[in-house]
């Protein structure tokens, strides 16, 4: 039993370290499109606060649901890994911080190779999104939003979509948000037209 | 008597024992007559043992199915406790039903000898089993803290292998729906559910299969877009 052990405990040991090996690449490379915005916590006082976190499994299902009756949004969500969207209501007390992580995300953001592509700022309005590609392939797209003294918006869709197709994601998973920030990307798309012809 | 091996080996097999008997000692075995009573007292006690026991078993087993259908499963009560202690006070039970794939089952059978609506069959397919549970805090006039509620529910669910879908909170109004974290796309649905609407609690469960859910949202959707149509129904 010893010698059998003695002969076995490489194996076993090797085994383990290639599999933990595997495990951390994979881990590392699963989703080069995903954002980690940190954690949000409900405005205190009573404001708004919507936290949405739609899974691959979530979005299979729901391209399985479309499939006969829709088959192009169905092809559109199956290139679709995760739908984070937080939207956090704005106050007295959290305005100053959010305003300083919203600029956070943007500064890593540009710093990890994600492209700004649209930047909107009228009003009390600021949005800004980015596309994080990889050989002509969109790997994420990602919006941070101040809505005035209203709300901050925060959303990365990880997955295969151009940030005009969102506004269709947001009406589909009926996310407000998400629809909104669609429409903006449209917007900005078409004045870039215009403006290049 | 005394027999030689001979003569020994010549008798019945169930003899041997007594034939075989060394000389002067009593014989180890029975006679035939005797071993069938024996047979017949071991057959006739254990009958007993197990009626009685049956009869004991029964009411106990038919009180804990009974029990059971009150009982909420352990997602929801862990739901349900996260909930609770960020916002202490008395909480009346108002509702808790608890229906397991047993009673489904008894419902689909039973069902099957009348005819139902298609979308009514299909949604009792699809449901596996589920739990509802609805209180009412009184005699508290604490503020609830949404984040404290938020961070104990998800770590509570998070222990059971289960991960936030949904969290909102607007006003006095909490919703948090949590799905597991190995979901099968292809197999089987689970949802855990919490609803605080001032001092109205309810938590919910269900789980189903996932082909069955596809079926019942094809059957009532009949080739409407089903996400647009899904969450109308949902907002009705």
């Amino acid at each position: 039993m010893k010698i059998i052990m003695k002969r076995l405990m490489p194996w076993m040991i090797g085994t383990a370290t290639l599999w933990a090996a595997t495990s951390l690449v994979l881990a590392a490379e699963e989703l080069p499109g995903k954002v980690d915005f940190g954690a949000f916590s409900p405005p205190k006082g009573g404001g708004q606060f919507v936290e949405v976190n739609v899974t691959s499994a979530v979005i299979n299902l729901a391209a399985r649901f479309v499939e006969k009756d829709e088959p192009d949004v169905a092809k559109i969500l199956g290139n679709l890994k995760q739908v984070t969207v937080n939207v956090i209501g704005l106050n007295d007390e959290n305005r100053d911080e959010l305003h300083k992580r919203a600029q956070n995300i943007r500064t890593d953001l540009a710093g990890k190779g994600w492209e700004r592509i649209v930047t909107v700022q009228e009003k009390d309005q600021d949005v800004s999104i980015y596309l994080k590609m990889a050989d002509s392939t969109i790997q994420g797209v990602t919006a941070v939003v101040l809505d005035g003294k209203q709300d901050a918006v925060f959303a990365n869709v990880v997955g295969d979509i151009k940030p005009e197709q969102l506004a269709m994601l947001g009406e589909k998973f009926h996310i407000d948000p998400l629809k909104k920030i669609g429409l903006t990307a449209q917007k900005s798309e078409a004045k870039a037209e215009e403006n290049a012809k | 008597m005394t027999l030689s091996p001979t003569d020994a080996a010549s008798l019945p097999r169930f003899l041997n024992g007594v034939a075989a008997a060394p000389a002067g000692q009593a014989p180890a075995g029975v006679s035939p007559a005797a071993n069938t009573a024996q047979r017949q007292k071991f057959w006739l006690v254990t009958c007993y043992l197990l009626l009685v026991l049956g009869l004991f078993c029964l009411p106990l087993l038919g009180a804990l199915g009974i029990a059971s259908y009150f009982r909420l499963s352990s997602e929801t009560r862990a739901l349900r406790s996260s909930v609770m202690e960020s916002l202490p006070g008395h909480w009346d039970k108002q509702v808790a039903v608890n229906v397991g794939g047993f009673t489904l089952g008894l419902a689909r059978f039973g069902t099957s000898f009348f005819h139902l609506p298609p979308e009514a069959t299909a949604a009792l397919q699809c449901l596996d089993g589920g739990d509802v549970g609805v209180y009412q805090l009184r005699g508290s006039s604490a503020t609830a803290n949404y984040s404290a509620m938020l961070a104990s529910a998800d770590q509570s669910m998070q222990r059971r292998g289960w991960e936030r879908m949904v969290g909102v909170v607007e006003g006095r109004q909490f919703v948090a729906v949590y799905l597991p974290r190995n979901l099968s796309a292809t197999k089987r649905i689970e949802c855990c559910v919490v609803v605080l609407d001032g001092h109205d609690l309810v938590v919910a469960s269900a789980h189903g299969k996932a082909e069955a859910l596809l079926a019942l949202v094809r059957t009532a959707t009949k080739g409407e877009p089903v996400l647009g149509r899904l969450h109308g129904l949902a907002e009705r």
